[in-house]
């Protein structure tokens, strides 16, 4: 599977700075050593949509999507929106 | 109705054998299953030293092997004790270390937790860990009590009860507001009692299939496991990675065909948010009942506009008083999204009392802090007569010294329709996700981290499903490197993710009052200002 460094690295950075969560390594299991719970899912979403554009569907809403930042990289890659600023 | 709680699959497991009692993904246990499984790590547990009244820890995740080894240890006239193995291996500690345990029954994917465990020095010879499925090999530095082969060697005839009714069943551990966790008793007979009252109040069946959604540690799962056996039902766990995933707990309860479904707000809140109820849904399902906090009108409103033929069922209680005190099943689908929801009256067996300060009766619909009398009532705290005798006092109506009033710290009025209503703490307790939370519990593991000069930590209600935000207010000292998310990761290794600050402010110095003391409100204020804040920056971005 395609792997996307720079959408990780800054998966890692929203994680950090409006998460307040360090992710370990970009393959830690976010559900298996509970840092992904269920409210910090939701902000997740929201940051998704305001920060990258990309808004999650229902039928999206899948574990294996957001296990791991790599996961949430992969998936978020080839649905950003392309934006004038970050 | 029965002495002890196991009385029931024992009673199902000779009518009716081979009915299924428990489904948890692919493993299923018959009521024939159950009871023999149950007496096997009974007698294990008897052959390894346990004796009536000692402690027995469970650190499993839910599973059919779970439910058994609740079971065992009732039989083996052992107090059960959950263990949560969400929580950091430290706070466990404190647990193990209050109830004085020698024995952990242990399965799943715990054993780097149970190594961590053996390697404190305080636990490394006391505690001897009974495996309840084949992973003693992953943990071999463990000190084993038993291994599920020595269990599977044991009798499968239920070894002679010692307990009677008023004897210990669990201790329930809930956050203590000075850093330790206190642990709440509770009797069979208190257990025995709510559980008689709901089967007949619910008109449960044998047809029935029931939702086992709360954690083992959450004393809501007593009501789930022990109901459905009461009706020689089906238990269906819930997987816990299902609470992230709306969408995922809608197929579930779709496909395991529930008809009973206990949960809290904060879960209903959030799929209600996702909007993964069609209308009509579910259509095997009879009840839903929550717990634990208040669910919010409009979230209500939303499931029973969806679910016409479904119970809406309002249930309260603090543990203390065992499971619910009071209920109110909800008559029509409101109409005002404003429309508060009465905690209603109280179940058979209970008396809600609103009481002055001086304990007299708050009448015309005054508002007064609430009490709790009846057979719901813990006999108190593990070895704690001090904090027992705080909150557990003699009834103010009564003479006979047993006769007792738990005061719950909630605020209640009783309103013109005689019916209880909720009006929230007289205390720093909050509630979070149905999780009762000591704020002081938090800011004591804040104070344990090095590099802050002072903390505070404040809930502030939250606009999402959670109901409140838990909030931390820092001042770095001189020098030190302190970051948010720094903070969170040290704090996340003494404390359950659940009790995790998600909102964090740096500041130069804490607001305070006249006489020097943290003024929490202008706190709270600052974190609802900065929320906002927040919110309109998003927007404009």
């Amino acid at each position: 599977m395609s792997v996307s460094p720079r959408v990780q690295e800054r998966l890692i950075t929203l994680f950090r700075d409006k998460l307040n969560v360090d992710i370990p390594t970009p393959t830690t299991d976010l559900f298996d050593t509970g840092l992904l719970d269920s409210v910090m899912f939701v902000e997740l979403l929201l940051l998704l949509e305001q920060q990258f554009g990309v808004t999650v569907s229902l039928d999206d809403l899948e574990i294996d999507n957001f296990r791991s930042v790599t996961r949430i990289a992969d998936f978020v890659a080839p649905r950003e929106r392309v934006r004038e600023s970050a | 109705m029965p002495e002890l709680l196991q009385d029931w699959v024992t009673t199902r497991a000779e009518q009716r054998p081979e009915a299924v009692a428990v489904v948890g993904g692919r493993h299923t246990l018959t009521y024939g299953e159950l009871e023999a499984l149950s007496n096997r790590l009974a007698w294990s547990l008897k052959r390894a030293g346990c004796t009536k009244g000692d402690r027995v820890c469970l650190l499993t995740p839910k599973s059919p092997a779970a439910i058994a080894g609740i079971l065992g240890i009732y039989k083996a006239d052992c107090v059960y004790v959950p263990l949560d193995p969400s929580n950091p291996a430290a706070r466990l500690g404190k647990i193990l270390e209050a109830c004085e345990t020698r024995w952990v029954l242990a399965a799943g994917p715990v054993t780097r937790l149970v190594t961590e465990i053996s390697e404190d020095s305080r636990f490394a010879t006391s505690i001897a860990v009974g495996w309840m499925d084949r992973r003693r090999s992953e943990a071999p530095t463990v000190n084993t009590a038993f291994a599920l082969e020595d269990v599977e060697r044991q009798p499968g005839e239920r070894p002679k009860d010692q307990n009677a009714g008023p004897d210990p069943a669990h201790i329930l551990f809930t956050s203590g507001s000075t850093g330790t966790p206190k642990g709440v008793v509770i009797s069979h007979a208190n257990v025995i009692a709510f559980v008689e009252w709901a089967t007949r109040y619910f008109g449960m069946q044998s047809s029935d299939r029931v939702s086992a959604h709360s954690p083992l540690h959450f004393d809501l799962s007593m009501f789930d496991i022990f109901g459905t056996f009461a009706a020689g039902a089906q238990l269906h766990l819930v997987p816990p990675e299902l609470s992230v995933l709306p969408n995922k707990l809608a197929e579930f309860i779709r496909s395991a065909e529930l008809t009973q479904w206990f949960s809290v707000p904060s879960v209903l809140n959030y799929m209600a948010r996702f909007d993964v109820v069609k209308f009509d849904d579910f259509p095997a399902l009879r009840r839903l009942l929550w717990c634990g906090e208040v669910l919010p009108t409009p979230a209500l409103i939303y499931w029973m506009r969806r679910l016409p033929h479904v119970r809406f069922t309002n249930l309260y209680g603090p543990t203390e008083t065992t499971i619910a005190s009071s209920y109110y099943s909800i008559p029509e689908c409101p109409r005002d999204e404003m429309a508060t929801i009465p905690i209603g009256t109280a179940c058979d067996g209970e008396e809600l009392l609103v009481l002055d300060e001086a304990l007299r009766e708050v009448r015309d619909g005054g508002v007064g802090g609430l009490y709790i009398r009846g057979v719901g009532l813990s006999p108190g705290y593990w070895r704690d007569p001090g904090r027992t005798r705080e909150v557990f006092l003699p009834n103010p109506r009564g003479s006979d010294p047993s006769d007792r009033i738990y005061k719950t710290g909630d605020l209640a009025r009783v309103g013109a329709d005689g019916l209880v209503y909720f009006l929230g703490r007289a205390d720093s307790q909050i509630k979070s996700r149905g999780y009762r939370i000591e704020l002081g519990e938090v800011e004591a593991a804040l104070n344990a981290v090095p590099g802050l000069q002072e903390c505070a930590v404040v809930a502030v209600d939250s606009e999402g499903f959670e109901g409140k935000a838990i909030c931390c207010a820092y001042v770095p000292s001189r020098g030190a490197d302190v970051t948010n998310a720094g903070l969170r990761r040290e704090l996340s290794g003494v404390l359950p993710g659940y009790m995790l600050p998600s909102r964090w402010l740096a500041l130069d110095r804490l607001p305070k009052n006249t006489n020097g003391k943290i003024d929490r409100r202008a706190l709270k204020e600052a974190f609802e200002t900065h929320a906002v804040e927040a919110n309109r920056q998003h927007k404009e971005l």
